[in-house]
C-alpha cells in the first residue's frame, strides 16, 4: 500500500509509454491492440482506485496514504488523498474506461488518440493527488494539453486553430495560478499544500489603485485562481475555447474536455480557494454564484440557437457546470456534497449524450440537426438512451443528478436564496435546450430516406450505454458511496469556512 | 402492505414498458392494470381498516441521503390524509388504465404491429407511482422525487404520439412548466430546511406551527416575511400542476395526450398540487397575503376556464377548460382554508372528469380521431350508450341538488355538495365572490351540455363516412362505465358525511340552479333555436375570438416569453458568441498558426517523435527509481 497512489497515477502513463514505444503501424490489428491496451490500463487504474476506496478511512478528515520522496532539482514528490479528492478520483477513474469504450469506432490515428487519453488520465490524477504545489500546477495546468495536441494533429487547420486558441485561453489562468501558489508558498515557507491549507492568510483590507479590496490578500489570491478554474469549468465568459476545441476533438475527446476536465476544475475549487482561502472565497462567492447562474442561462440560450447537435451540447452542458460552482462556493455541507455528486453524475451523462452523438456521427458523417429527425421511429434503443441521458442530465429521480441538485439547492438556500432561484431558473433553460436537442433528433415522422436504413445500437454500443445508465442510477440510489467517505473532510472544510 | 401499494404501479410500469416484448402485449397490459387495481384495493383496505389515523405511522425502508443534518431516508408516512389521497390516486389510475384496453391509436401514428397500448399503460402507471410517492413520502427529497416522477410521466403521456412533432413540443412544455414549479417547491424545501434543520416531514410539520416567528429573509435588499415566502413558494409550485391561469398553457397543449390519459392529467397529476398545499397547510395559515392570492388566483382561473371552455369547438379542449375551472375552485377553497372540501371536490369532479374524457375519447375514436364538435351531430342513434353516459357525466360534473333535502340535510348528485359547501362558506368570507363563481359554474354547465347536444343531437355534420361507421364501444366497456357514472352521481352523498361531518351543513342551493340554467340555455341554443348561437357569435366576433384564444394569454406568453427567448438565443449564438475576447484570441491563434504548423510538422517527424518517446521513458524511469529508492 506504500505506493498505491503512485501506482494509481502512473498506470495510464506506463501504458502510454508502452504504446508509444512498441506499437507500430495503423492497421486494424494495431488499432485493436491500442484500444485493448487503453481499456486494460484505464480498467486497471479503476481497479486500483477501488482498492484505494476500500482502504480509505472515511472518519479521518486529514490526508491519508501520504507518499513523500525527495525529488531531483530540490523538489519534493508528495502525494496524498483525503475526502475531498477521493470522490473525484473515483469518478474520473470510472469514467475513463467508458470513454475508451465509447471510442471503439474511432479508426483515425488510434494510437495517438489512446496515448493522449492515457496521458490525460495521469495528469488529471496527478492534479487530484498532488500535495506539492509544483507538481500540482504542472499536472493541473497541463491536463488538457494532450487532448488539445491530439485535436491539432487530427483535424487539419481549423482544429489546430481551435486547439491553439484553447491554449491561449488557458495560459493566463495557468500563469496566475502558478504566481498565486508561489506567493502563498513563499509566505508559508513550504510548497506543501497541507501546510498551506493550515495557514491563515491575511484578510485585512488592502488597496489596489486606491480601491479597497475586502478580504485582503486572500481575495486577490482567489481572483488569481479564478481565471484558470472558470476556463476549465467552461463557464461564461471564458468558455469560448470549448466551442472550437471540443467540436474539433473526437467524441471521446469532447467528453474529456467537457466532463473530465471540469471534474478536475471542481476539485481545484475545493482545494484551492475553498480550503486555503475561506475568507477570500466568502468575499468572491456572491460574484461567483452570479457568474455561474449567468453562465448556465447563457450557455442554454446559446445552445438553443445552434443548428448542430454537438454545438448545442457543448454550449448547454458547459453552462451546466455553473450549478456545480453554486454548490461549491456556497460552502455548506449539502452544497459541497451535492456538487460532488452532480460533477460525477454529470460526467457520466455528458459521456452518454456524446456517445449517442458519436453513434450518429459514425453513421451519417455529421451532427447537423437538418440531417436528422424522427429517428425514434426506427432506432428504439438509441431513442430510449438519448431520452434517458437527457433526463438524467436534468436530474430525474433515481439518478445522481437528482440527489446532487436537491442537495445543492436545499443546502445553498441558507446562504444564498437568490442564487438558488437563479440556479433553478438556469435548469429550466437547460431543460428547454436539451429537449430541443432530443426533439430535433428523435421526434417527428421519419421522412428522410437516408435515415430509414440506419441501424440501431449494436451489442457493444448497448453494453456501454447500459454501463453508463447503471452508473448514473447507482449514484442516484446510493449517493453515500460517493459522499460517505468525503463526509468528514467536507465537514471540516465547512467548519473552517464558517469559522 | 403500504410498500406493496407503492411499488405495485412501478412494477406494472416496468413490466408494461420493458417487458411487453417478452411476455406479450395483452399480458403486459393486464400486468399494468392488474397491479394498479391491486394498489387501489390495498389503499382502500388500509383506509377502511383504520391504518391511517390522524397520527402518522412512519415506515422507514432504508437510508438514502446523508449530508450533515440533512438526513433523508426512504421512508413512508401513513396517515389519514396520505391514505385518502393514495386511494383517490390509485382508483383513478386503475379506472383509466382499465379503459385504456379499448384504446386505438390515430391512423399513421404507429407502425403496423407496433405495440403501443402497454407503453401507454406504463406511462399511466408511472404517473400513479409518482403521485403515490409524493403523498406517502416522509422526507422532503422523496416527496420531490414523487413530484418530478409525476412530471416525467405527464411528459411521457403528452408526448405519447412521438411521430407527431406537436406532441413533442407539447410534452416539452409539460416538463418545462413543472420545472418552473420546481422553482417554488425547491425554494420552499430550502426554506423549510433552513427553518427546521431537518428533512423529515413529521418533524418539520411539528415545527411549522411557529413559522410565523421565523426571521425574515433578505432578498435583493428587501426583507420578506419567512412564512409568506415559503407559502408563496408552495403556492407557485402547486399552481403549475393545478394549471392556474397564466401557468395553464401546458394543460391546453396537454390535449395531445391520448384522450383517456387526459383524465389522469386533470385529476391525478393535479392532485399533487392540492396535496402539497394541504400537507403544508400550516404555512399557508401563517401567510394571510398568500391566502388572498390563492383565493383571487383560484377565482380568476375558474372564470378563465369557464369562459374559454364554453366557446371551444374541440371537445377535448372544452373538457380540459371546464376541468381548469374546477381546479380554480379547488385552489380558491384551499385559500379559504376549506381543505377537506377541496379534497372532496377533487374526488367528485375527478370521477366525472374521468367519465367525460372517456366519452370524448370514444367520440373521437368513432369519428376517426376528429374531436371537432362542428363535425359531429346526430350521434345519439349510432352511439346510444355513449350518449346516455355523456348525459350522466355532464350531470355529475355540473352537479344537481338541494340544500334542504331529506331531514333538513342537503342532498345532491355529482359535485353539487362540495360546490354548495364551498360557496356557502365563501359567502361568509368574501361577499360577492360566490356570484362570480356562480357565473363560472353556469358557463361550465352551458359548455358541457353544449358538447352533449352538439355531438349527439341534431343533424349529422362533417365527414359522412365517419358518421356511417360510428358505433358505441363494446358493451362490456360501457356497461362498466355506467356503474362508474352511477358512482360519480352518488359519491357526493357517500362522502359528505365522513368528510364534512354529519351535523347540519350550511349549503348554498345556487350551484344546482347554475347547472339547470346552463342545461336550459344549451337546450334552447342547440336544440330549439340552433341558429341563435351562430347569430350571437357573429354579433360579438371580437369577444368570441378573445375567449376562443384563451383571453390571448397563450399568445401573450408566446410573444412575451417564448418569442424573446428564441430571439435572445439566436442573438447570443450568432452575435455574442465569437466576439470580444474570443475574437481577440482567435486572431492571436491565427497569427501563431504558421509557427505551430512548423512545430507540429517537426514533432510529427520520426526523429522528433522518438525523442519525445525517449523523454517519456526517461521521466518514467526516474520516477520509478525515486519511488522505490525512497
Amino acid at each position: 500500500m506504500d505506493n498505491l497512489l503512485s501506482i494509481l497515477t502512473f498506470i495510464p502513463l506506463l501504458a502510454a509509454v508502452i504504446l508509444a514505444t512498441f506499437l507500430r503501424g495503423d492497421d486494424e490489428p494495431a488499432q485493436q491492440n491500442a484500444k485493448w491496451l487503453g481499456v486494460t490500463a484505464t480498467g486497471s487504474t479503476f481497479f486500483v482506485a477501488l482498492i484505494l476506496y476500500a482502504v480509505f478511512d472515511g472518519q479521518n478528515s486529514g490526508m491519508q496514504l501520504i507518499e513523500e520522496r525527495e525529488f531531483p532539482f530540490g523538489l519534493t514528490y508528495r502525494l496524498g488523498v483525503d475526502g475531498l479528492s477521493l470522490p473525484f478520483v473515483m469518478a474520473l477513474t470510472a469514467l475513463m474506461p467508458l470513454v475508451i469504450g465509447i471510442s471503439w469506432s474511432v479508426t483515425d490515428r488510434v494510437r495517438d488518440f489512446i496515448i493522449s487519453i492515457l496521458v490525460f488520465e495521469t495528469l488529471a490524477l496527478g492534479a487530484l493527488l498532488s500535495l506539492d504545489i509544483v507538481f500540482f500546477v504542472l499536472f493541473f495546468e497541463t491536463a488538457a494539453l494532450p487532448l488539445l495536441l491530439m485535436c491539432a494533429r487530427r483535424g487539419g487547420k481549423t482544429a489546430s486553430h481551435a486547439a491553439l486558441k484553447a491554449v491561449y485561453y488557458m495560459l493566463p489562468g495557468a500563469i496566475l495560478v502558478a504566481v498565486s501558489l508561489s506567493a502563498m508558498a513563499r509566505e508559508v515557507g513550504t510548497a506543501d499544500m497541507s501546510a498551506l491549507m493550515l495557514h491563515n492568510f491575511a484578510v485585512s483590507s488592502v488597496e489596489i489603485f486606491g480601491l479597497p479590496v475586502s478580504g485582503g490578500i486572500q481575495t486577490l489570491l482567489v481572483l488569481g485562481f479564478a481565471m484558470s478554474l472558470v476556463t476549465k469549468l467552461t463557464l461564461w465568459p471564458l468558455h469560448g475555447w470549448a466551442r472550437g476545441a471540443v467540436n474539433a476533438a473526437p467524441m471521446a475527446g469532447s467528453i474529456i474536455l467537457l466532463a473530465a476536465l471540469p471534474l478536475v476544475a471542481a476539485y481545484g475549487v475545493t482545494r484551492l480557494p475553498l480550503a486555503m482561502l475561506p475568507e477570500g472565497t466568502a468575499v468572491i462567492a456572491p460574484y461567483a454564484m452570479a457568474l455561474a447562474v449567468i453562465g448556465a442561462i447563457y450557455g442554454a440560450l446559446v445552445g438553443l440557437g445552434q443548428k448542430d447537435a454537438k454545438q448545442l451540447l457543448i454550449s448547454t452542458l458547459g453552462g451546466q457546470a455553473g450549478l456545480v460552482l453554486i454548490g461549491l462556493v456556497g460552502a455548506t455541507q449539502q452544497g459541497i456534497d451535492g456538487a460532488l455528486l452532480l460533477t460525477a453524475s454529470r460526467a457520466l451523462t455528458v459521456a452518454g449524450l456524446f456517445f449517442v452523438l458519436a453513434m450518429l456521427e459514425a453513421r451519417m458523417g455529421n451532427t447537423a440537426f437538418d440531417t436528422f429527425g424522427g429517428l425514434r421511429c426506427n432506432l428504439t434503443s438509441m431513442g430510449f438512451f438519448t431520452l434517458f441521458f437527457v433526463l438524467a442530465t436534468l436530474g430525474i429521480p433515481g439518478t445522481g443528478g437528482f440527489v446532487g441538485q436537491i442537495l445543492i439547492f436545499v443546502g445553498t438556500f441558507a446562504v444564498a436564496p437568490l442564487a438558488v432561484l437563479g440556479g433553478i431558473l438556469a435548469l429550466v433553460c437547460i431543460a428547454v435546450a436539451l429537449f430541443a436537442f432530443h426533439k430535433q433528433l428523435m421526434l417527428g415522422e421519419l421522412v428522410k430516406e437516408s435515415l430509414k436504413v440506419l441501424s440501431d445500437l449494436d451489442g457493444r454500443e448497448r453494453f456501454v450505454c447500459i454501463l453508463l445508465t447503471a452508473a448514473v442510477i447507482l449514484l442516484g440510489l446510493l449517493p453515500s458511496l460517493l459522499t460517505g467517505p468525503s463526509a468528514a473532510s467536507v465537514a471540516s472544510l465547512v467548519a473552517l469556512y464558517a469559522g | 402492505m403500504v410498500t406493496t401499494m407503492l411499488l405495485a404501479p412501478l412494477v406494472g410500469a416496468l413490466l408494461a414498458g420493458f417487458g411487453a416484448r417478452a411476455i406479450g402485449d395483452l399480458a403486459a397490459q393486464w400486468c399494468a392494470t392488474g397491479l394498479l387495481l391491486c394498489a387501489a384495493a390495498l389503499a382502500w383496505i388500509l383506509l377502511s381498516s383504520g391504518a391511517g389515523s390522524i397520527d402518522p405511522n412512519v415506515l422507514v425502508l432504508s437510508r438514502w441521503i446523508e449530508s450533515g443534518t440533512f438526513v433523508a431516508d426512504v421512508a413512508l408516512r401513513v396517515d389519514l390524509f396520505s391514505l385518502a389521497m393514495a386511494a383517490l390516486v390509485t382508483s383513478f389510475g386503475a379506472i383509466v388504465s382499465l379503459y385504456s384496453f379499448g384504446r386505438t391509436a390515430p391512423k399513421g401514428m404507429f407502425k403496423k404491429n407496433e405495440s403501443y397500448r402497454p407503453r401507454l399503460m406504463a406511462h399511466e402507471s408511472l404517473l400513479v407511482f409518482g403521485l403515490l410517492l409524493l403523498v406517502l413520502a416522509e422526507t422532503l427529497p422523496l416527496m420531490f422525487a414523487g413530484w418530478v416522477a409525476s412530471g416525467l410521466a405527464a411528459y411521457a403521456l403528452v408526448g405519447f404520439h412521438y411521430r407527431r412533432l406537436s406532441s413533442g413540443w407539447a410534452a416539452m412544455r409539460v416538463f418545462v412548466y413543472q420545472r418552473v414549479g420546481d422553482l417554488g417547491l425547491l425554494s420552499a424545501f430550502g426554506a423549510f430546511y433552513l427553518w427546521a434543520d431537518t428533512a423529515e416531514i413529521s418533524v418539520l410539520l411539528g415545527s411549522l406551527e411557529n413559522i410565523s416567528d421565523a426571521e425574515p429573509l433578505l432578498l435583493l435588499g428587501m426583507s420578506v416575511p419567512f412564512a409568506e415566502f415559503a407559502a408563496f413558494a408552495l403556492l407557485f409550485a402547486a399552481s403549475t400542476v393545478l394549471a392556474q391561469v397564466g401557468l395553464h398553457v401546458w394543460l391546453v397543449k396537454g390535449t395531445e395526450a391520448p384522450a383517456p390519459s387526459l383524465a389522469l392529467l386533470h385529476t391525478v397529476y393535479a392532485a399533487g398540487g392540492l396535496y402539497i398545499l394541504v400537507r403544508f397547510g400550516a404555512v399557508i395559515d401563517a401567510a394571510p397575503k398568500v391566502q388572498t392570492i390563492l383565493i383571487v388566483w383560484g377565482a380568476a382561473t375558474a372564470l378563465f376556464g369557464a369562459t374559454v371552455g364554453f366557446v371551444q369547438s374541440d371537445a377535448r379542449r372544452l373538457i380540459s377548460m371546464v376541468c381548469l375551472a374546477e381546479m380554480g375552485l379547488i385552489m380558491l377553497a384551499l385559500g379559504a382554508g376549506l381543505r377537506i372540501a377541496a379534497l372532496m371536490h377533487l374526488a367528485l369532479y375527478g370521477l366525472s372528469a374521468v367519465l367525460l374524457f372517456h366519452v370524448v375519447g370514444w367520440l373521437g375514436q368513432a369519428m376517426r380521431h376528429d374531436y371537432d364538435m362542428r363535425h359531429h351531430g346526430g350521434l345519439k342513434t349510432p352511439m346510444r350508450g355513449t350518449f346516455w353516459l355523456a348525459i350522466l357525466a355532464a350531470l355529475a360534473f355540473t352537479g344537481l341538488g338541494t340544500s334542504f333535502g331529506y331531514a333538513g340535510q342537503p342532498a345532491g348528485f355529482g359535485v353539487f355538495l362540495s360546490e354548495a359547501y364551498i360557496l356557502a362558506e365563501l359567502e361568509a368570507l368574501w361577499r360577492g365572490l360566490p356570484w362570480l363563481l356562480l357565473f363560472a359554474l353556469f358557463l361550465v354547465s352551458l359548455a358541457l351540455w353544449r358538447m352533449v347536444f352538439m355531438s349527439f343531437t341534431g343533424m349529422a355534420r362533417g365527414d359522412r363516412d365517419s358518421h356511417e361507421v360510428a358505433v358505441d364501444p363494446p358493451r362490456w366497456l360501457w356497461m362498466q362505465m355506467f356503474s362508474l357514472a352511477l358512482l360519480a352521481l352518488v359519491s357526493g352523498l357517500l362522502l359528505v358525511g365522513p368528510l364534512l361531518g354529519t351535523g347540519k351543513l350550511a349549503m348554498s342551493p345556487l350551484p344546482g340552479l347554475a347547472c339547470i340554467s346552463g342545461l336550459f340555455v344549451a337546450w334552447v341554443f342547440y336544440n330549439l333555436r340552433p341558429a341563435w348561437p351562430g347569430a350571437l357569435a357573429g354579433s360579438m366576433a371580437g369577444g368570441q375570438e378573445f375567449l376562443r384564444e384563451g383571453w390571448f394569454l397563450e399568445k401573450g406568453i408566446t410573444q412575451g416569453i417564448t418569442g424573446p427567448t428564441v430571439r435572445a438565443a439566436q442573438w447570443a449564438s450568432t452575435r455574442v458568441e465569437g466576439n470580444g475576447l474570443d475574437r481577440l484570441l482567435s486572431a492571436l491563434a491565427a497569427r501563431s498558426m504558421p509557427g505551430l504548423e512548423r512545430a507540429t510538422a517537426r514533432l510529427q517527424s520520426r526523429p522528433a517523435w522518438r525523442v519525445v518517446t525517449a523523454l517519456l521513458v526517461v521521466a518514467l524511469v526516474i520516477l520509478i527509481w525515486v519511488l522505490w529508492a525512497g
